[in-house]
């Protein structure tokens, strides 16, 4: 668990993997839209949504323990929206129709969000460390753009596990050992880790100054050719992709 | 000899007196410095913690403003000229997290060639080859968040010496390595064409790998030396 987050680039094992580094992306990110695109007040909107994100993880096959992660943080994330039901005018003689309508918000922000996550991590997990600069690089992606989003990625798992290192120093320095201790130490959060982050962040920006970074990205390393495997996914994500908006259309009054 | 022959090259670096200061109103962290590396030279810039050696190499590299005058291979560092100077020169920073920018070991190495246009083949055989050479190869296809300090230390290092730089700027190069790699570092330093500065408070390391001892104390150079021992009996009265 050392390096959980860093791991988990290119730790599935599904089919998707027989695809080239674009087309993993393309279709993740189809798979994705359809997640966002679909309907969730409708029972079939909300059937696409799901099938969307269990057949991606289907092809992307991540280990069960990441999944089950992303599904535990996604309920943790969007289940408390439920909570706002109360909250509804008139809740308790609220008629069953009210219910209903306040209901379908809570459970399509539930649907879509958590779909979202478990498609994201499958794209993780399809990826390889190389293969998401490889992606950006072949995809039609502006040089400066690409080189941004490689860095939030490289530089977030980077920051995660400052942070991690800064959780432990506080455990072995007894953060952890009371409440009121632990407390304290939170507070101090803000003058502890955001400095740091900072002077981090300054750090790297030098770093990719001195190194040309903001120049041109590199052009890619490996020969790629598309093969039946990019077809199939790709014709996939656009069948998936296509229901949910035509799903969407259909709702639409 | 002819007169062409007879000019002497400009120094790798030179330094006339230079003066850093992190914000205007601070005392300075580098206080009007001077000096020059020859081409080929390798100098140690030793000090304590805290006496500017890390921002005086910064300033160096053109990464901090200062006063004064710094001359890379006889041109001046400024604002314009900074990113061409910066081609010739190799940076190896304290923290060797801070300066790995790719996932895997190659693809680090080999970016500052492949950033030069070197072909994408020749590109991996060069970083590959440097890689050997600091003893690392097999580092290569990792995952750069699976090493140890010491480990990034090489592959950083690797980085800033595949480009073939004429002028190599490492701060603390020695600090994170087992006593066998520190001594193999300063041996593959030492067989390099490219003019040194180094900052370390590695004495020992120093006396391995540079030929000239400079000293800094709260900014200011105190010592230049050509012997270790005057540094170690400035540290050990």
């Amino acid at each position: 668990m050392r390096a959980f987050l860093h791991d988990l680039w290119g730790c599935g094992r599904g089919p998707a993997r027989r695809a080239a580094p674009p087309t993993r992306l393309v279709a993740g990110a189809a798979f994705f839209a359809a997640c966002v695109v679909s309907p969730g007040a409708t029972l079939a909107g909300s059937l696409c949504a799901a099938a969307a994100a269990v057949a991606w993880l289907r092809l992307c096959r991540p280990p069960a323990r990441v999944v089950r992660a992303f599904l535990l943080l996604g309920l943790a994330v969007f289940l408390p929206y439920f909570l706002l039901l109360p909250l509804l005018p008139d809740a308790p003689h609220a008629s069953l129709e009210s219910w209903r309508r306040a209901l379908v918000v809570p459970w399509t922000v539930l649907l879509r969000g958590l779909g979202g996550m478990l498609v994201a991590a499958g794209t993780v997990a399809a990826l390889g460390a190389g293969d998401l600069r490889e992606a950006l690089v072949r995809l039609p992606v502006p040089g400066v753009v690409s080189a941004i989003l490689l860095q939030i990625v490289h530089q977030t798992a980077t920051l995660f596990y400052e942070t991690r290192r800064i959780a432990a120093a506080m455990a072995v320095r007894g953060a952890s050992s009371g409440g009121v201790a632990a407390w304290r130490v939170l507070c101090a959060l803000p003058r502890v880790w955001l400095p740091r982050v900072v002077a981090r962040a300054e750090r790297v920006g030098a770093a990719m100054e001195l190194r040309g970074y903001a120049d041109v990205p590199p052009g890619p390393l490996r020969t790629v050719t598309a093969g039946r495997a990019d077809f199939a996914l790709l014709s996939a994500a656009a069948v998936v992709l296509a229901a949910a908006i035509a799903l969407r259309a259909l709702e639409a009054p | 000899m002819s007169a062409v022959s007879a000019q002497a090259p400009p120094p790798a670096l030179e330094l006339r007196e230079v003066t850093v200061r992190h914000e205007p109103e601070d005392p300075p962290a580098v206080a009007t410095v001077s000096f020059a590396v020859a081409p080929g030279e390798r100098v140690a810039l030793v000090g304590l913690n805290g006496s500017g050696k890390t921002t005086l190499l910064a300033a160096a590299a053109g990464l901090v403003p200062h006063d004064g005058e710094i001359r890379v291979a006889g041109e001046r560092l400024t604002r314009r000229s900074v990113a061409a100077l910066r081609e010739r020169i190799g940076f190896l920073f304290n923290v060797p997290e801070d300066q790995l920018l790719f996932p895997r070991v190659l693809d680090d190495v080999s970016f500052g060639l492949r950033r030069r246009g070197v072909p994408a083949d020749e590109a991996l055989r060069r970083a590959a080859e440097t890689l050997e050479a600091l003893g690392a190869r097999h580092l290569a296809d990792l995952p750069l968040h699976h090493l140890s300090h010491g480990q990034q230390q090489r592959v950083a290092l690797a980085g800033a010496l595949a480009i073939g730089p004429a002028l190599l700027l490492l701060d603390e190069p020695s600090a994170g390595l087992d006593p066998p790699g520190r001594h193999a570092l300063a041996t593959l330093l030492r067989r390099l064409d490219a003019a040194m500065l180094v900052a370390t408070h590695d004495l020992e390391f120093a006396r391995n790998l540079c030929t000239r001892f400079l000293m800094l104390e709260q900014g200011r150079l105190v010592l230049d030396a050509a012997d270790a021992s005057d540094v170690q009996r400035r540290w050990e009265p």
